[in-house]
Protein backbone atom coordinates (compact mmCIF):
# COMPACT_ATOMS: atom_id res chain seq x y z
CA UNK A 1 0.00 0.00 0.00
CA UNK A 2 1.35 3.39 -0.89
CA UNK A 3 1.32 6.31 1.53
CA UNK A 4 -1.34 7.96 -0.61
CA UNK A 5 -3.80 5.41 0.74
CA UNK A 6 -5.36 4.61 4.09
CA UNK A 7 -6.98 1.38 5.23
CA UNK A 8 -9.15 0.98 8.28
CA UNK A 9 -11.45 -1.60 9.75
CA UNK A 10 -15.20 -0.96 9.66
CA UNK A 11 -17.42 -2.83 12.13
CA UNK A 12 -21.07 -2.21 11.40
CA UNK A 13 -24.64 -3.47 11.34
CA UNK A 14 -27.27 -3.37 14.06
CA UNK A 15 -25.45 -5.97 16.13
CA UNK A 16 -22.02 -4.65 15.06
CA UNK A 17 -21.35 -8.12 13.75
CA UNK A 18 -20.43 -7.24 10.15
CA UNK A 19 -16.78 -6.61 9.33
CA UNK A 20 -15.05 -4.92 6.43
CA UNK A 21 -11.95 -2.97 5.46
CA UNK A 22 -12.21 0.53 3.96
CA UNK A 23 -9.53 1.74 1.56
CA UNK A 24 -9.44 5.50 1.00
CA UNK A 25 -7.19 7.90 -0.84
CA UNK A 26 -5.28 10.07 1.63
CA UNK A 27 -4.28 12.88 -0.73
CA UNK A 28 -6.41 14.36 -1.99
CA UNK A 29 -9.40 13.43 0.16
CA UNK A 30 -12.15 11.64 -1.77
CA UNK A 31 -14.62 13.84 -3.61
CA UNK A 32 -17.87 14.05 -1.63
CA UNK A 33 -19.86 13.54 -4.81
CA UNK A 34 -17.97 10.43 -5.92
CA UNK A 35 -19.73 7.15 -5.20
CA UNK A 36 -18.18 4.69 -2.74
CA UNK A 37 -17.57 1.14 -3.93
CA UNK A 38 -18.76 -1.86 -1.90
CA UNK A 39 -17.20 -5.22 -2.79
CA UNK A 40 -19.27 -8.30 -1.99
CA UNK A 41 -18.08 -11.82 -1.21
CA UNK A 42 -17.50 -14.31 -4.00
CA UNK A 43 -19.25 -17.35 -2.52
CA UNK A 44 -17.70 -18.20 0.84
CA UNK A 45 -14.32 -16.64 0.07
CA UNK A 46 -13.67 -13.95 2.67
CA UNK A 47 -13.48 -10.28 1.75
CA UNK A 48 -9.99 -10.36 0.18
CA UNK A 49 -11.62 -12.15 -2.77
CA UNK A 50 -10.33 -15.02 -4.88
CA UNK A 51 -6.53 -14.79 -5.08
CA UNK A 52 -6.68 -11.55 -3.03
CA UNK A 53 -8.05 -9.83 -6.10
CA UNK A 54 -10.49 -7.63 -4.13
CA UNK A 55 -7.56 -6.09 -2.27
CA UNK A 56 -5.87 -5.25 -5.56
CA UNK A 57 -9.08 -3.79 -7.00
CA UNK A 58 -9.77 -1.76 -3.84
CA UNK A 59 -6.29 -0.26 -3.81
CA UNK A 60 -6.38 0.51 -7.55
CA UNK A 61 -9.73 2.28 -7.18
CA UNK A 62 -8.58 4.21 -4.11
CA UNK A 63 -5.64 5.41 -6.21
CA UNK A 64 -8.28 6.85 -8.59
CA UNK A 65 -9.87 8.77 -5.72
CA UNK A 66 -12.63 6.38 -4.67
CA UNK A 67 -13.52 5.07 -1.23
CA UNK A 68 -13.83 1.27 -1.30
CA UNK A 69 -15.25 -1.12 1.29
CA UNK A 70 -14.58 -4.85 0.98
CA UNK A 71 -16.98 -6.51 3.36
CA UNK A 72 -17.97 -9.91 4.66
CA UNK A 73 -21.67 -10.67 4.45
CA UNK A 74 -23.23 -12.26 7.55
CA UNK A 75 -21.84 -15.76 8.11
CA UNK A 76 -18.96 -15.30 5.66
CA UNK A 77 -15.33 -14.53 6.57
CA UNK A 78 -15.04 -12.61 9.84
CA UNK A 79 -18.68 -11.48 9.98
CA UNK A 80 -20.88 -13.39 12.42
CA UNK A 81 -23.92 -15.27 11.14
CA UNK A 82 -27.14 -13.31 11.47
CA UNK A 83 -29.20 -13.96 14.57
CA UNK A 84 -32.60 -13.72 12.88
CA UNK A 85 -33.79 -16.03 10.11
CA UNK A 86 -34.29 -14.23 6.81
CA UNK A 87 -34.59 -15.51 3.24
CA UNK A 88 -31.17 -15.26 1.54
CA UNK A 89 -32.04 -12.28 -0.69
CA UNK A 90 -33.48 -10.28 2.20
CA UNK A 91 -30.47 -11.12 4.34
CA UNK A 92 -27.83 -10.00 1.88
CA UNK A 93 -29.81 -6.86 1.02
CA UNK A 94 -29.98 -6.01 4.73
CA UNK A 95 -26.20 -6.42 4.96
CA UNK A 96 -25.60 -4.25 1.88
CA UNK A 97 -27.91 -1.54 3.25
CA UNK A 98 -26.10 -1.70 6.59
CA UNK A 99 -22.80 -1.18 4.73
CA UNK A 100 -24.21 1.87 2.93
CA UNK A 101 -25.50 3.33 6.21
CA UNK A 102 -22.10 2.76 7.85
CA UNK A 103 -20.19 4.41 4.99
CA UNK A 104 -22.64 7.31 5.02
CA UNK A 105 -22.12 7.80 8.73
CA UNK A 106 -18.34 7.33 8.74
CA UNK A 107 -17.42 9.11 5.50
CA UNK A 108 -20.49 10.97 4.28
CA UNK A 109 -20.96 8.71 1.23
CA UNK A 110 -24.37 9.08 -0.41
CA UNK A 111 -24.16 6.94 -3.54
CA UNK A 112 -22.63 3.56 -4.09
CA UNK A 113 -21.25 1.17 -6.65
CA UNK A 114 -21.74 -2.52 -5.84
CA UNK A 115 -19.14 -4.95 -7.19
CA UNK A 116 -18.70 -8.66 -6.83
CA UNK A 117 -17.42 -11.84 -8.36
CA UNK A 118 -19.57 -14.96 -8.94
CA UNK A 119 -22.35 -14.92 -6.32
CA UNK A 120 -21.13 -11.42 -5.39
CA UNK A 121 -22.05 -10.38 -8.94
CA UNK A 122 -25.61 -11.53 -8.37
CA UNK A 123 -25.80 -9.69 -5.04
CA UNK A 124 -24.53 -6.57 -6.85
CA UNK A 125 -27.26 -6.90 -9.48
CA UNK A 126 -29.85 -7.48 -6.77
CA UNK A 127 -28.71 -4.44 -4.81
CA UNK A 128 -28.63 -2.28 -7.93
CA UNK A 129 -32.19 -3.32 -8.78
CA UNK A 130 -33.62 -2.92 -5.30
CA UNK A 131 -31.75 -0.07 -3.63
CA UNK A 132 -32.03 3.49 -4.99
CA UNK A 133 -28.70 4.58 -3.47
CA UNK A 134 -26.85 2.23 -5.83
CA UNK A 135 -25.48 4.33 -8.69
CA UNK A 136 -23.78 1.52 -10.65
CA UNK A 137 -22.70 -2.12 -10.42
CA UNK A 138 -19.82 -4.32 -11.54
CA UNK A 139 -20.61 -7.97 -12.21
CA UNK A 140 -17.54 -10.17 -12.48
CA UNK A 141 -18.08 -13.68 -13.80
CA UNK A 142 -21.65 -14.13 -12.60
CA UNK A 143 -22.60 -17.79 -12.39
CA UNK A 144 -26.06 -19.24 -12.46
CA UNK A 145 -28.34 -22.01 -13.55
CA UNK A 146 -29.45 -25.13 -11.75
CA UNK A 147 -28.03 -28.63 -11.49
CA UNK A 148 -28.00 -29.14 -15.28
CA UNK A 149 -25.82 -26.07 -15.80
CA UNK A 150 -23.51 -27.15 -12.97
CA UNK A 151 -23.09 -30.56 -14.63
CA UNK A 152 -22.48 -28.88 -18.01
CA UNK A 153 -19.79 -26.74 -16.38
CA UNK A 154 -18.19 -29.77 -14.68
CA UNK A 155 -18.05 -31.74 -17.94
CA UNK A 156 -16.42 -28.80 -19.69
CA UNK A 157 -13.71 -28.66 -17.04
CA UNK A 158 -13.06 -32.40 -17.23
CA UNK A 159 -12.84 -32.18 -21.03
CA UNK A 160 -10.49 -29.18 -20.75
CA UNK A 161 -8.26 -30.98 -18.32
CA UNK A 162 -7.74 -34.11 -20.43
CA UNK A 163 -7.50 -32.14 -23.68
CA UNK A 164 -4.77 -29.96 -22.20
CA UNK A 165 -3.09 -32.83 -20.40
CA UNK A 166 -2.87 -35.15 -23.40
CA UNK A 167 -2.55 -32.30 -25.87
CA UNK A 168 0.37 -30.57 -24.24
CA UNK A 169 2.07 -32.28 -21.35
CA UNK A 170 1.82 -35.94 -22.33
CA UNK A 171 2.54 -35.38 -26.02
CA UNK A 172 5.89 -33.76 -25.35
CA UNK A 173 6.91 -36.01 -22.48
CA UNK A 174 9.65 -38.45 -23.48
CA UNK A 175 8.91 -40.51 -20.39
CA UNK A 176 5.24 -40.91 -21.27
CA UNK A 177 6.03 -41.87 -24.88
CA UNK A 178 8.51 -44.44 -23.59
CA UNK A 179 5.85 -45.94 -21.33
CA UNK A 180 3.31 -45.93 -24.13
CA UNK A 181 5.59 -47.65 -26.62
CA UNK A 182 6.98 -50.15 -24.15
CA UNK A 183 3.52 -51.37 -23.18
CA UNK A 184 3.75 -50.04 -19.63
CA UNK A 185 1.08 -47.38 -20.04
CA UNK A 186 -2.38 -47.79 -18.56
CA UNK A 187 -4.16 -48.01 -21.92
CA UNK A 188 -7.58 -48.58 -20.36
CA UNK A 189 -7.28 -45.38 -18.35
CA UNK A 190 -6.07 -43.37 -21.37
CA UNK A 191 -8.93 -44.61 -23.55
CA UNK A 192 -11.45 -43.95 -20.77
CA UNK A 193 -10.14 -40.42 -20.21
CA UNK A 194 -10.16 -39.57 -23.89
CA UNK A 195 -13.50 -41.20 -24.75
CA UNK A 196 -15.45 -40.35 -21.60
CA UNK A 197 -13.67 -37.20 -20.51
CA UNK A 198 -12.99 -35.49 -23.82
CA UNK A 199 -15.17 -36.92 -26.60
CA UNK A 200 -18.29 -37.59 -24.56
CA UNK A 201 -17.75 -34.37 -22.60
CA UNK A 202 -17.69 -32.33 -25.80
CA UNK A 203 -20.70 -34.17 -27.28
CA UNK A 204 -22.65 -33.66 -24.04
CA UNK A 205 -21.87 -29.97 -24.13
CA UNK A 206 -23.14 -29.71 -27.72
CA UNK A 207 -26.31 -31.64 -26.85
CA UNK A 208 -26.89 -29.48 -23.78
CA UNK A 209 -26.56 -26.28 -25.76
CA UNK A 210 -28.81 -27.59 -28.54
CA UNK A 211 -31.47 -28.63 -26.02
CA UNK A 212 -31.28 -25.29 -24.22
CA UNK A 213 -31.65 -23.42 -27.53
CA UNK A 214 -34.60 -25.59 -28.57
CA UNK A 215 -36.34 -25.10 -25.24
CA UNK A 216 -35.84 -21.37 -25.54
CA UNK A 217 -37.44 -21.34 -28.95
CA UNK A 218 -40.36 -23.61 -28.14
CA UNK A 219 -41.00 -22.55 -24.53
CA UNK A 220 -39.20 -19.31 -23.71
CA UNK A 221 -40.53 -19.37 -20.16
CA UNK A 222 -39.58 -22.97 -19.43
CA UNK A 223 -40.25 -24.00 -15.84
CA UNK A 224 -36.59 -24.62 -14.98
CA UNK A 225 -35.48 -21.16 -16.02
CA UNK A 226 -38.57 -19.07 -15.47
CA UNK A 227 -37.83 -17.84 -11.97
CA UNK A 228 -34.22 -16.91 -12.78
CA UNK A 229 -35.23 -15.36 -16.09
CA UNK A 230 -38.02 -13.26 -14.62
CA UNK A 231 -35.91 -12.18 -11.67
CA UNK A 232 -32.88 -11.13 -13.74
CA UNK A 233 -34.97 -9.38 -16.38
CA UNK A 234 -36.97 -7.58 -13.71
CA UNK A 235 -33.81 -6.37 -11.98
CA UNK A 236 -32.33 -5.19 -15.27
CA UNK A 237 -35.53 -3.25 -16.07
CA UNK A 238 -35.40 -1.55 -12.67
CA UNK A 239 -31.73 -0.66 -13.16
CA UNK A 240 -32.42 0.65 -16.67
CA UNK A 241 -35.26 2.83 -15.37
CA UNK A 242 -32.92 4.42 -12.84
CA UNK A 243 -30.15 4.85 -15.39
CA UNK A 244 -27.53 3.06 -13.29
CA UNK A 245 -24.58 1.92 -15.44
CA UNK A 246 -23.47 -1.72 -15.37
CA UNK A 247 -20.12 -3.32 -16.10
CA UNK A 248 -20.21 -7.01 -16.95
CA UNK A 249 -16.86 -8.80 -16.95
CA UNK A 250 -16.71 -12.38 -18.19
CA UNK A 251 -13.81 -14.67 -18.80
CA UNK A 252 -13.91 -15.98 -22.35
CA UNK A 253 -15.96 -19.15 -22.70
CA UNK A 254 -17.44 -18.97 -19.21
CA UNK A 255 -20.58 -20.94 -18.47
CA UNK A 256 -21.99 -18.01 -16.50
CA UNK A 257 -21.74 -15.75 -19.54
CA UNK A 258 -23.60 -18.29 -21.64
CA UNK A 259 -26.33 -18.61 -19.01
CA UNK A 260 -26.78 -14.86 -18.54
CA UNK A 261 -26.85 -14.34 -22.29
CA UNK A 262 -29.58 -16.95 -22.58
CA UNK A 263 -31.67 -15.26 -19.88
CA UNK A 264 -31.23 -11.63 -20.79
CA UNK A 265 -28.83 -11.27 -23.72
CA UNK A 266 -31.26 -9.05 -25.63
CA UNK A 267 -31.72 -6.69 -22.67
CA UNK A 268 -27.99 -6.44 -22.03
CA UNK A 269 -27.34 -5.76 -25.72
CA UNK A 270 -29.90 -2.96 -25.60
CA UNK A 271 -28.30 -1.45 -22.49
CA UNK A 272 -24.90 -1.61 -24.18
CA UNK A 273 -26.26 0.10 -27.30
CA UNK A 274 -27.68 2.87 -25.10
CA UNK A 275 -24.30 3.32 -23.39
CA UNK A 276 -25.67 2.13 -20.06
CA UNK A 277 -23.75 -1.12 -19.91
CA UNK A 278 -20.41 -2.44 -20.97
CA UNK A 279 -19.46 -6.08 -21.49
CA UNK A 280 -15.76 -6.86 -21.19
CA UNK A 281 -14.47 -10.30 -22.12
CA UNK A 282 -11.09 -11.37 -20.75
CA UNK A 283 -9.31 -14.07 -22.74
CA UNK A 284 -6.96 -16.68 -21.32
CA UNK A 285 -8.51 -16.45 -17.88
CA UNK A 286 -10.39 -18.87 -15.68
CA UNK A 287 -13.35 -18.24 -13.38
CA UNK A 288 -11.17 -17.28 -10.40
CA UNK A 289 -8.51 -15.34 -12.33
CA UNK A 290 -5.75 -17.66 -11.20
CA UNK A 291 -3.20 -16.24 -13.65
CA UNK A 292 -1.57 -12.95 -12.67
CA UNK A 293 -1.88 -11.53 -16.18
CA UNK A 294 -5.64 -12.05 -16.04
CA UNK A 295 -5.78 -10.39 -12.61
CA UNK A 296 -4.05 -7.35 -14.07
CA UNK A 297 -6.52 -7.26 -16.96
CA UNK A 298 -9.43 -7.45 -14.53
CA UNK A 299 -8.11 -4.64 -12.33
CA UNK A 300 -7.42 -2.48 -15.35
CA UNK A 301 -10.90 -3.04 -16.84
CA UNK A 302 -12.54 -1.96 -13.60
CA UNK A 303 -10.15 0.94 -13.03
CA UNK A 304 -10.77 2.38 -16.50
CA UNK A 305 -14.54 2.01 -16.18
CA UNK A 306 -14.49 3.60 -12.72
CA UNK A 307 -12.46 6.57 -13.94
CA UNK A 308 -15.05 7.25 -16.63
CA UNK A 309 -17.81 6.79 -14.07
CA UNK A 310 -16.31 9.24 -11.61
CA UNK A 311 -15.93 11.80 -14.34
CA UNK A 312 -19.60 11.53 -15.28
CA UNK A 313 -21.46 14.08 -13.14
CA UNK A 314 -24.83 12.30 -13.47
CA UNK A 315 -23.53 9.06 -11.89
CA UNK B 1 -12.02 -26.68 31.82
CA UNK B 2 -13.46 -25.91 28.39
CA UNK B 3 -16.42 -23.53 28.37
CA UNK B 4 -18.99 -24.39 25.71
CA UNK B 5 -20.80 -21.04 25.51
CA UNK B 6 -21.49 -19.18 22.23
CA UNK B 7 -18.46 -17.96 20.20
CA UNK B 8 -17.03 -14.82 21.83
CA UNK B 9 -16.77 -11.55 19.97
CA UNK B 10 -14.13 -10.66 17.38
CA UNK B 11 -12.27 -7.35 17.48
CA UNK B 12 -10.71 -6.58 14.08
CA UNK B 13 -7.95 -3.95 13.95
CA UNK B 14 -4.73 -2.91 12.25
CA UNK B 15 -1.46 -3.01 14.16
CA UNK B 16 2.27 -2.82 13.53
CA UNK B 17 4.47 0.02 12.33
CA UNK B 18 3.35 2.80 10.01
CA UNK B 19 5.10 1.30 7.03
CA UNK B 20 3.93 -2.24 7.77
CA UNK B 21 0.34 -2.30 8.95
CA UNK B 22 -1.00 -5.77 9.66
CA UNK B 23 -4.63 -6.85 9.84
CA UNK B 24 -5.50 -8.65 13.05
CA UNK B 25 -8.63 -10.29 14.40
CA UNK B 26 -8.61 -10.60 18.17
CA UNK B 27 -10.91 -13.16 19.76
CA UNK B 28 -11.79 -12.23 23.32
CA UNK B 29 -11.37 -15.14 25.73
CA UNK B 30 -14.35 -16.52 27.59
CA UNK B 31 -14.15 -16.24 31.38
CA UNK B 32 -12.29 -17.51 33.23
CA UNK B 33 -9.54 -16.39 30.86
CA UNK B 34 -6.21 -18.21 30.98
CA UNK B 35 -2.84 -16.54 31.34
CA UNK B 36 -1.87 -17.80 27.92
CA UNK B 37 -2.83 -16.60 24.45
CA UNK B 38 -2.94 -18.40 21.13
CA UNK B 39 -1.42 -16.86 18.02
CA UNK B 40 -2.49 -18.46 14.76
CA UNK B 41 0.01 -18.48 11.91
CA UNK B 42 -1.81 -18.82 8.59
CA UNK B 43 -0.70 -20.82 5.59
CA UNK B 44 0.51 -18.79 2.61
CA UNK B 45 -0.80 -18.11 -0.91
CA UNK B 46 -3.84 -20.04 -2.08
CA UNK B 47 -3.68 -22.34 0.95
CA UNK B 48 -4.41 -19.32 3.15
CA UNK B 49 -7.54 -18.36 1.20
CA UNK B 50 -8.83 -21.93 1.48
CA UNK B 51 -8.00 -22.25 5.19
CA UNK B 52 -9.46 -18.96 6.43
CA UNK B 53 -12.63 -20.57 7.78
CA UNK B 54 -10.65 -23.30 9.58
CA UNK B 55 -8.29 -20.78 11.21
CA UNK B 56 -11.29 -18.65 12.24
CA UNK B 57 -12.90 -21.70 13.80
CA UNK B 58 -9.70 -22.63 15.63
CA UNK B 59 -9.51 -19.11 17.08
CA UNK B 60 -13.17 -19.18 18.09
CA UNK B 61 -12.82 -22.55 19.81
CA UNK B 62 -9.65 -21.44 21.59
CA UNK B 63 -11.38 -18.26 22.81
CA UNK B 64 -14.32 -20.31 24.04
CA UNK B 65 -11.80 -22.36 26.01
CA UNK B 66 -10.43 -19.21 27.67
CA UNK B 67 -7.43 -18.49 25.43
CA UNK B 68 -7.11 -14.96 24.08
CA UNK B 69 -6.61 -15.71 20.38
CA UNK B 70 -5.21 -13.61 17.57
CA UNK B 71 -5.33 -14.27 13.85
CA UNK B 72 -3.43 -11.93 11.59
CA UNK B 73 -2.36 -11.52 7.97
CA UNK B 74 1.32 -11.47 7.03
CA UNK B 75 2.73 -8.45 5.17
CA UNK B 76 1.58 -8.56 1.55
CA UNK B 77 -1.12 -11.12 2.37
CA UNK B 78 -4.83 -10.87 3.14
CA UNK B 79 -5.84 -7.40 4.31
CA UNK B 80 -2.37 -6.40 5.49
CA UNK B 81 -0.38 -3.70 3.74
CA UNK B 82 2.00 -4.53 0.95
CA UNK B 83 2.10 -6.36 -2.35
CA UNK B 84 2.36 -10.12 -2.31
CA UNK B 85 5.26 -9.90 -4.75
CA UNK B 86 7.39 -8.23 -2.05
CA UNK B 87 6.99 -11.06 0.47
CA UNK B 88 9.93 -12.82 2.09
CA UNK B 89 10.47 -15.03 5.11
CA UNK B 90 12.37 -12.49 7.23
CA UNK B 91 9.45 -10.09 7.02
CA UNK B 92 6.91 -12.82 7.80
CA UNK B 93 8.88 -14.01 10.84
CA UNK B 94 9.07 -10.38 12.01
CA UNK B 95 5.31 -10.17 11.56
CA UNK B 96 4.84 -13.19 13.84
CA UNK B 97 7.04 -11.61 16.53
CA UNK B 98 5.12 -8.35 16.20
CA UNK B 99 1.78 -10.22 16.47
CA UNK B 100 2.98 -12.08 19.58
CA UNK B 101 3.78 -8.77 21.26
CA UNK B 102 0.45 -7.34 20.16
CA UNK B 103 -1.43 -10.32 21.59
CA UNK B 104 0.36 -9.95 24.95
CA UNK B 105 -0.26 -6.18 25.06
CA UNK B 106 -3.91 -6.47 24.11
CA UNK B 107 -4.86 -9.37 26.35
CA UNK B 108 -2.36 -9.04 29.19
CA UNK B 109 -1.37 -12.71 28.98
CA UNK B 110 2.10 -13.67 30.14
CA UNK B 111 2.72 -16.39 27.57
CA UNK B 112 1.74 -17.32 24.04
CA UNK B 113 1.27 -20.62 22.24
CA UNK B 114 1.86 -20.57 18.49
CA UNK B 115 -0.35 -22.63 16.20
CA UNK B 116 0.67 -22.78 12.54
CA UNK B 117 -1.02 -24.50 9.63
CA UNK B 118 1.03 -25.77 6.67
CA UNK B 119 3.74 -23.18 5.86
CA UNK B 120 2.50 -21.13 8.80
CA UNK B 121 3.67 -24.05 10.97
CA UNK B 122 7.14 -23.88 9.40
CA UNK B 123 7.29 -20.14 10.18
CA UNK B 124 5.96 -20.67 13.72
CA UNK B 125 8.61 -23.35 14.35
CA UNK B 126 11.36 -20.98 13.23
CA UNK B 127 10.14 -18.13 15.47
CA UNK B 128 9.50 -20.44 18.46
CA UNK B 129 13.10 -21.66 18.32
CA UNK B 130 14.36 -18.08 18.81
CA UNK B 131 12.13 -16.87 21.64
CA UNK B 132 11.88 -17.70 25.32
CA UNK B 133 8.26 -16.68 25.78
CA UNK B 134 6.64 -19.42 23.68
CA UNK B 135 4.53 -21.65 25.93
CA UNK B 136 3.64 -24.26 23.33
CA UNK B 137 3.82 -24.97 19.61
CA UNK B 138 1.18 -26.57 17.41
CA UNK B 139 2.39 -27.76 14.00
CA UNK B 140 -0.76 -28.54 12.00
CA UNK B 141 0.17 -30.49 8.86
CA UNK B 142 3.47 -28.62 8.72
CA UNK B 143 5.48 -28.12 5.56
CA UNK B 144 8.59 -30.06 6.55
CA UNK B 145 10.41 -29.91 3.20
CA UNK B 146 10.09 -26.55 1.41
CA UNK B 147 11.37 -27.81 -1.95
CA UNK B 148 8.86 -30.67 -2.00
CA UNK B 149 6.12 -28.20 -1.06
CA UNK B 150 7.00 -25.93 -3.99
CA UNK B 151 7.00 -28.90 -6.35
CA UNK B 152 3.58 -29.96 -5.08
CA UNK B 153 2.09 -26.47 -5.50
CA UNK B 154 3.65 -26.18 -8.96
CA UNK B 155 1.87 -29.37 -10.06
CA UNK B 156 -1.42 -28.13 -8.60
CA UNK B 157 -0.97 -24.85 -10.44
CA UNK B 158 -0.49 -26.64 -13.77
CA UNK B 159 -3.49 -28.89 -13.18
CA UNK B 160 -5.63 -25.88 -12.33
CA UNK B 161 -4.67 -24.18 -15.57
CA UNK B 162 -5.45 -27.33 -17.54
CA UNK B 163 -8.81 -27.78 -15.85
CA UNK B 164 -10.14 -24.25 -15.99
CA UNK B 165 -8.81 -22.74 -19.18
CA UNK B 166 -10.29 -23.61 -22.55
CA UNK B 167 -7.07 -22.91 -24.39
CA UNK B 168 -4.17 -22.21 -22.06
CA UNK B 169 -1.15 -20.67 -23.67
CA UNK B 170 1.49 -23.29 -24.19
CA UNK B 171 4.34 -22.53 -21.86
CA UNK B 172 7.49 -24.51 -21.47
CA UNK B 173 7.97 -25.26 -17.82
CA UNK B 174 10.39 -22.69 -16.46
CA UNK B 175 13.09 -23.70 -13.98
CA UNK B 176 11.16 -21.72 -11.42
CA UNK B 177 7.62 -20.42 -11.65
CA UNK B 178 6.80 -16.73 -11.35
CA UNK B 179 3.36 -17.42 -9.96
CA UNK B 180 1.70 -20.27 -8.10
CA UNK B 181 -2.05 -20.78 -7.79
CA UNK B 182 -2.99 -17.13 -8.17
CA UNK B 183 -0.10 -15.56 -6.24
CA UNK B 184 3.25 -14.22 -7.41
CA UNK B 185 6.43 -15.75 -6.09
CA UNK B 186 9.65 -13.77 -6.37
CA UNK B 187 13.13 -15.25 -6.61
CA UNK B 188 14.00 -14.49 -3.02
CA UNK B 189 10.84 -16.03 -1.59
CA UNK B 190 11.19 -19.07 -3.85
CA UNK B 191 14.75 -19.67 -2.69
CA UNK B 192 13.85 -19.15 0.95
CA UNK B 193 10.92 -21.57 0.85
CA UNK B 194 12.98 -24.14 -1.06
CA UNK B 195 15.62 -23.98 1.66
CA UNK B 196 13.17 -24.77 4.47
CA UNK B 197 13.91 -28.16 6.01
CA UNK B 198 12.53 -28.70 9.50
CA UNK B 199 14.54 -31.93 9.76
CA UNK B 200 17.75 -29.94 9.46
CA UNK B 201 17.02 -27.66 12.42
CA UNK B 202 19.77 -28.16 15.00
CA UNK B 203 18.32 -25.93 17.71
CA UNK B 204 14.57 -26.32 17.42
CA UNK B 205 11.99 -25.28 19.97
CA UNK B 206 12.10 -27.93 22.69
CA UNK B 207 9.01 -26.98 24.73
CA UNK B 208 5.61 -28.66 24.51
CA UNK B 209 4.93 -29.38 20.86
CA UNK B 210 1.96 -30.94 19.10
CA UNK B 211 2.30 -32.26 15.57
CA UNK B 212 -1.18 -32.84 14.25
CA UNK B 213 -1.56 -34.54 10.96
CA UNK B 214 -4.83 -34.85 9.08
CA UNK B 215 -3.48 -37.05 6.30
CA UNK B 216 -0.91 -39.78 6.41
CA UNK B 217 2.64 -38.92 5.55
CA UNK B 218 6.05 -40.00 6.68
CA UNK B 219 7.34 -36.45 7.01
CA UNK B 220 5.46 -35.75 10.25
CA UNK B 221 6.76 -38.94 11.83
CA UNK B 222 10.32 -38.08 10.84
CA UNK B 223 9.82 -34.60 12.26
CA UNK B 224 8.56 -36.07 15.54
CA UNK B 225 11.59 -38.38 15.76
CA UNK B 226 13.94 -35.52 14.87
CA UNK B 227 12.51 -33.16 17.49
CA UNK B 228 12.38 -35.85 20.17
CA UNK B 229 15.99 -36.71 19.40
CA UNK B 230 16.91 -33.13 20.21
CA UNK B 231 15.02 -33.17 23.50
CA UNK B 232 11.68 -31.62 22.54
CA UNK B 233 8.47 -32.70 24.30
CA UNK B 234 6.50 -33.79 21.26
CA UNK B 235 3.13 -35.39 20.81
CA UNK B 236 2.17 -36.62 17.36
CA UNK B 237 -1.52 -37.04 16.58
CA UNK B 238 -2.94 -38.46 13.39
CA UNK B 239 -6.52 -37.22 13.07
CA UNK B 240 -7.89 -38.37 9.71
CA UNK B 241 -9.67 -35.47 8.07
CA UNK B 242 -9.88 -33.63 4.77
CA UNK B 243 -6.93 -31.50 3.69
CA UNK B 244 -8.64 -28.18 4.26
CA UNK B 245 -5.92 -26.16 2.50
CA UNK B 246 -6.62 -28.02 -0.76
CA UNK B 247 -10.43 -27.92 -0.68
CA UNK B 248 -12.81 -25.61 -2.54
CA UNK B 249 -13.69 -22.71 -0.22
CA UNK B 250 -17.33 -22.91 -1.21
CA UNK B 251 -17.70 -26.33 0.39
CA UNK B 252 -17.53 -24.45 3.70
CA UNK B 253 -15.63 -27.28 5.38
CA UNK B 254 -14.16 -27.05 8.87
CA UNK B 255 -12.02 -29.96 10.15
CA UNK B 256 -13.78 -30.24 13.51
CA UNK B 257 -11.91 -33.28 14.92
CA UNK B 258 -8.50 -31.72 14.17
CA UNK B 259 -9.47 -28.45 15.86
CA UNK B 260 -10.96 -30.33 18.79
CA UNK B 261 -7.68 -32.25 19.17
CA UNK B 262 -5.68 -29.01 19.20
CA UNK B 263 -7.93 -27.41 21.84
CA UNK B 264 -7.75 -30.54 24.01
CA UNK B 265 -3.95 -30.49 23.83
CA UNK B 266 -3.82 -26.77 24.67
CA UNK B 267 -6.12 -27.41 27.62
CA UNK B 268 -3.70 -30.08 28.80
CA UNK B 269 -0.46 -28.10 28.48
CA UNK B 270 -1.91 -24.76 29.65
CA UNK B 271 -4.56 -25.76 32.22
Amino acid sequence: MTEAMMEEVLVFGEARSLIGVVTRPAHPAPDDEAPAVIMLNAGLTHRIGPNRIYVKIARALAACGLTVLRMDLAGVGDSAPRAEHLPIEQGVLADVRAAMDALAQAHGCRRFVLAGHCSGAYVSLLGAGEEPRVAAAVLINPQGGGAEWAEFDRQRKVANFYTNYYGSSALVSRERWRKLLSGKADYRSIVSNVVRGVIWGRISALLFRARAALERRTAPEAESESSDRQRIRGLLRAIEARGAPLLFIHTKGSTGHEYLHMLAGDQIDRLCAAGMARVTIISGADHLFNLLVSQEQLVEAIRMWAQELVLQPQV
Amino acid sequence: MINSSAPPQIEPFFFGSVGRRLYGAYHLPAEPARDCGLLICNPIGQEYVRSHRACLNLAQRAAQAGFAALRFDYSGAGDSAGDDVEANLDVWKDDIRCAMDELCDRSGVGAVCLAGLRFGASLAAAVASERRDVAGLVLWDPVVDGAAYLEQVTVQHQETIWRFLDQPKQQARAPRPRELLGFPIGDRLYDEIAAVDLLAARRPYTGATLIVESHTGEAAERLRDHLQGLGARVRHQHVPSFTIWAEDVDKGLVPGPVIQGIIAWLDEVQP
